[in-house]
């Protein structure tokens, strides 16, 4: 029995398992196999992609590279063919500069957008980002529907310097996937949710067996949020890595922030905080006056050398 | 159709409570018979339905005869029923449609589909047939393992294919050697052709 006494859809499952650089290979092999993978590139492995869209001149542009690629190809996104993303997996997608463009041009990019993507079945989305972004409240359903796609694939959301007509409920939070969030100097048409988000990240870190790191980084937060996420730190067993950055900390927050401590017998030396499960670990607090930022993260001190260890390891994350 | 041929597969006795115990027995196409214990069964949904629907007690088990299953030959069964013999009562993994799959071939897997294309190809066909699904997963992988950063050219020998070209040439020899004709008709014609042309210049 040759492989070519396989039916079709079990070929497919074969091709579901190599890599997204054998799939051109494979294509030259003859023609079945051609057939096989041209009408079922949605369901194999896709090359990974970055998609980056933006205005030039109030022209709406589409650029898509590979990633680890820096030059891509630009065209007009109504120009563009989207047959060509049912050949690539898109992993990254940027919108930037989209400012002053015709609310109508925008609506239908972003509806185009979205439709493409659900179209040629785009599933591994990790990363997704708005810098210099601003919409109007026309946009909002389209936005809205893309922060859905987002929360359940992406692990890391930025948005920077944007106006979005988009509020994040707490529930879609507590759904999301993401573990790396960043929400600066921007707008939504509701605040963000941050300490929702700050309390998704604690009960991830419960969970969390496979150590994941965490990132935030937000305008403002509750101090009662940034202490009980603290307080959840210092106590797990497994010890994840994670920096949080507030903004608009200003020395009220501060005092605040102290005092919280204090009521939940937090104790700290110079803003350090030592973990109640190892010995080596503790989270450093640390505030920066000019830009009025509070910035968190724990600090693992590797002892510099041990018995039968012949590596010296130097103290990691330390702000010296 | 030999009883006591059939393959013994061993079983761990301790494993499976005593009302438990009950042995199916199949047969090939090639009237080879199986016994198969009922929690090894539970792998292949194909034959899971099957008995359920049947509703076979002990007795019947040992005076009906035994389940045929007729497109699979007994080399490619001994095979499966192996599998599921050693994987019986392990959970049934649920396809999330994700890309590319993530699966791990245990060892036992692997001396198991330490055999010649063809076979293998038999035993993804019977996976899939029989619903099956972690072999046909480990057996999927098992193939595209062999298609890991090979050219074309290196990809037509794992797989044992001859090219498009050399296969029409292939198919056009076998033509001829059926038809002695055809090639006389069709250089008969093309030297016409070519006299044709010259007369029309």
């Amino acid at each position: 029995m040759s492989i070519h006494h396989l039916p079709c859809e079990m070929l497919r499952s074969v091709f579901q398992n190599v890599n997204s650089h054998d799939i051109p290979h494979l294509r030259h092999v003859c023609r079945m196999f051609n057939n096989v993978i041209k009408t079922n590139y949605c369901f194999l492995p896709r090359v990974a992609y970055l998609v980056k869209i933006f205005s030039e001149n109030g022209q709406i542009m589409i650029s898509n590279m590979k990633s680890g690629d820096i030059n891509g190809c630009t065209q007009n996104l109504f120009e563009f063919d989207f047959n060509h993303w049912r050949e690539i997996g898109i992993v990254e997608m940027e919108f930037e500069d989209i400012q002053n463009c015709d609310d109508q041009d925008v609506k239908k990019a972003f509806t185009m957008i979205i439709e493409e993507m659900i179209k040629t079945r785009q599933s591994q989305l990790r990363k997704m980002a708005f810098t210099n972004v601003s919409v109007s409240d026309k946009v909002a359903i389209e936005i809205e529907e893309l922060f859905g796609l987002a929360l359940q694939q992406c692990e890391n959301l930025t948005v920077e310097n944007s106006i979005l007509p988009i509020s994040i409920s707490k529930k879609s939070v507590n759904a999301s996937k993401f573990d790396h969030f960043r929400w600066i100097s921007s707008i939504g048409s509701s605040p963000v949710p941050s300490t929702e988000i700050l309390k998704k990240f604690q009960s991830d870190m419960k969970s969390a067996v496979n150590r994941r790191s965490f990132l935030a980084e937000m305008d403002s937060v509750t101090v009662e949020a940034a202490c009980d996420f603290l307080e959840e730190w210092l106590r797990l067993p497994i010890a994840s890595f994670f920096n949080l950055s507030f903004h608009n900390c200003d020395d009220t927050w501060k005092t605040r922030f102290l005092a919280e401590c204090e009521h939940r017998e937090l104790t700290h030396n110079y803003m350090e905080f030592q973990s109640r499960t190892h010995n080596n670990a503790h989270v450093k607090v640390s505030f920066s006056q000019d830009a009025s930022t509070c910035c968190i993260w724990p600090v693992l001190d590797v002892p510099a050398r041990t018995t039968g260890q012949t590596v010296c390891y130097s103290r990691y994350f330390r702000d010296f | 159709m030999s009883v006591e041929n059939a393959p013994v597969v061993d079983v761990d006795e301790a494993a499976i409570p005593v009302e438990k115990k009950m042995y199916y027995r199949f047969e090939s196409n090639d009237k080879k018979e199986f016994r198969v214990s009922e929690l090894a069964i539970q792998q292949s949904e194909t034959l899971n339905r099957l008995v359920e629907a049947m509703g076979y007690t002990s007795e019947d088990v040992e005076n009906k005869p035994a389940i045929a299953i007729e497109n699979i030959d007994g080399k490619t069964l001994k095979l499966v029923f192996q599998w599921c013999e050693h994987h019986k009562g392990e959970a049934i993994p649920v396809d999330d449609g994700s890309v590319p799959k993530i699966v791990e071939i245990p060892e036992f897997d692997a001396k198991l589909m330490d055999i010649d294309n063809g076979l293998l190809f038999k035993l993804i066909w019977a996976a899939d047939y029989l619903n099956i699904v972690q072999l046909l997963n480990v057996s999927c992988k098992k193939v595209a393992n062999m298609a890991q950063g090979k050219t074309p050219a290196q990809l037509r020998r794992v797989y044992l294919l001859p090219s498009d070209e050399e296969d029409e040439a292939a198919k056009r020899a076998a033509q001829e050697a059926q038809d002695p004709r055809a090639r006389e008709v069709e250089e008969e014609f093309e030297e016409r052709k070519r006299q044709g042309g010259n007369s029309f210049f």
